[in-house]
């Protein structure tokens, strides 16, 4: 039986069909986590008891086995962001795609390993060591969702959910082959995840293709009362952008982004997924988004200003870590020491410097004009074309401790994703190549606000060419 | 700009951070590096750009003011770190 190389609605029509029982199903994933997840540490914590569908429904992906990033609030599990200072936090409640997922007939598995509160590019900054990238164990899987996207390119599970800040879904989903989608800020509730960057922060389903990820995205979007930034825009019914011509589509390449500095094997692989949609009768254009030599400074002012504030919650006194002291403030100031890993430190305090009297003006309120002229070159943009395609990292997966102690080079390796971030605009990576090493590379569409179709459509009709998502690492057949 | 460690000192002792004197050390120059390179953003002219805190449409989201009942106090009262009875335990705050 070779389930884990399905896609999850693949699964889920031979359990409508009864061609396997749904305990088979679930015996079997949980069986290949525990085989495998001791070589890759993707997964924190798998069930004893998984969260099953409570009752039938005619959800495509219903009885399919899902990983949860360890940043997203399931009631009475232990989430931690992987990080020292939640240990032992219990939730009390469902995240709303929780309650979405196990209304549509998911089943929950477990959690998947992080860069700690979501602070990363690689994995590595996770309080339970690293995880390894499936197609090369000396290889990060990139982060910080890499957990997800090495359990889903592992085939322990056949897809799951992450989030995305600043790259988080889908520069894991571009090193480890799998597809990783970020919608519209807005487009799904973020109630019940742990904020990180506030303005930023979206939930994403990774997947092995895009036709799961688009039903992810349709059981988890919509209008959720307690996020009051989820969008009161109808969500559409995304599987019908599965068919449709691309002829006559206008997609812009940016010069900004085929520059130096993106790796040549990375390049070439691109251009060749160019050519394919070319041949569906694309109409490419280079265009210039401006300012995106900016983003990556711009992303880390406000990314951190937002976390420092959203992370001064944690402070030993209501749940997880506390270090006993006799004085409130030194209690504090001790459990945030022993509870913080080394980057959440920095980025608190690089985001405690931005907010600061005397420093704000010229870091945070000038970022936020940045920010403005970043999401103006996307308006541009979009007024004349339908996408823009780019590689979604400027590399392939690097080697685990390789970028370690250079937290600059680390931050540069989400170039090509952080802009989506800044202003809003959903984009997805979809797999469409591999290195002569035999590493995946990703491509990554963009579309403007709310347009998530746009992007199903084309990573859709650029798989029904192309059999890179059914590519499999060689060590987990 | 350069930080040197009274300012990291100082930081930390905004964010509430114990910092060791390696530490200090090591985040100063971390934190110099990183700041240098985030100084890129003033080579952009941005007297005649909006400030503006959001890129989303400003509109201000009401609802109703309506009590809601949450079911799983008790789940809440199990994590506190240190309890008595159903009351969170905090060191002593008043001389």
């Amino acid at each position: 039986m070779s389930l884990h190389k399905l896609s999850g609605w693949q699964i889920s029509e031979k359990l409508k069909k009864k061609e396997i029982g749904l305990g088979e199903v679930v015996s079997f994933f949980q069986e290949r986590v525990q085989r495998l997840n001791p070589k890759i540490k993707a997964v924190i914590s798998l069930f004893d008891e998984p969260l099953g569908p409570e009752k039938d429904s005619d959800s495509k992906l219903w009885g399919v086995p899902v990983l949860i990033k360890d940043n997203i609030c399931i009631k009475n599990k232990e989430i931690t962001c992987a990080s020292k200072i939640l240990k032992g936090f219990i939730s009390p409640y469902n995240a709303t795609v929780i309650e979405r997922l196990r209304k549509a007939g998911l089943v929950i598995l477990g959690t998947a390993n992080m860069d700690e509160f979501a602070f990363g590019s690689s994995c590595e900054n996770s309080c339970y060591g690293p995880t390894l990238n499936p197609w090369n164990e000396s290889c990060v899987p990139g982060g910080s969702s890499g957990g997800c996207a090495a359990a889903v390119a592992a085939g322990l599970v056949p897809c799951a959910l992450g989030s995305d800040t600043g790259g988080s879904i889908r520069q894991p989903a571009s090193f480890c082959g799998a597809v990783g989608f970020k919608p519209t800020y807005g487009r799904v509730s973020r109630f019940g995840l742990v904020a990180f960057g506030s303005s930023l922060d979206q939930i994403g389903p990774i997947s092995r293709d895009i036709v799961d990820s688009a039903y992810l995205l349709n059981i988890v979007s919509g209008k959720d009362s307690r996020d009051s930034t989820s969008a009161s825009i109808a969500v559409p019914d995304f599987s019908k952008s599965f068919d449709g011509s691309l002829k006559g589509l206008k997609v812009g390449l940016p010069k900004e982004y085929f520059v130096s500095g993106l790796d040549g094997q990375v390049k070439k692989t691109v251009e060749l997924a160019i050519s394919v949609l070319k041949s569906k009768g694309i109409e490419f254009s280079e265009i210039s988004l401006p300012h995106t030599e900016y983003a990556v400074p711009t992303y880390y002012i406000l990314a951190s200003s937002e976390a420092s504030s959203n992370l001064s919650r944690f402070e030993g006194i209501r749940y997880g870590k506390r270090i006993h002291q006799n004085n409130l403030i030194e209690l504090y100031k001790r459990t945030r020491q022993e509870g913080f890993g080394q980057e959440a430190k920095r980025r608190i305090m690089l985001g405690t410097f931005s907010l600061s009297s005397g420093y704000y003006e010229a870091y945070y309120l000038k970022a936020l004009k940045v920010r403005w002229l970043i999401k103006k070159d996307f308006d541009q943009a979009f007024k004349a074309y339908d996408a823009i395609i780019t590689p979604t990292s400027p590399t392939a997966a690097f080697k685990i401790g390789e970028k370690a102690d250079n937290p600059l080079s680390m931050y540069l390796s989400d170039i090509y994703t952080i802009s989506c971030n800044l202003s809003g605009v959903p984009s997805v990576s979809i797999p469409c190549g591999f290195t002569q090493e035999g590493l995946p590379v990703g491509l990554q569409l963009i579309s403007k606000h709310f347009n998530e179709e746009m992007l199903i459509r084309l990573a859709h009709a650029y798989q029904e060419s192309t059999d890179w998502h059914k590519q499999f690492p060689v060590n987990y057949e | 700009m350069s930080i040197d460690k009274t300012t990291v000192s100082y930081i930390a002792r905004l964010a509430r951070i114990n910092l060791e004197e390696d530490e200090l050390d090591y985040y100063s120059g971390q934190l110099s590096k990183i700041l240098n390179y985030i100084e890129k953003i003033n080579e952009l002219d941005l007297k005649e750009i909006p400030l503006s805190f959001s890129v989303y449409p400003d509109v201000n989201i009401y609802q109703d003011d309506e009590v809601l009942n949450f079911e799983n106090t008790q789940a809440i009262i199990d994590i506190f770190p240190q309890k008595s009875d159903n009351f969170i335990k905090i060191p002593k705050v008043i001389e």
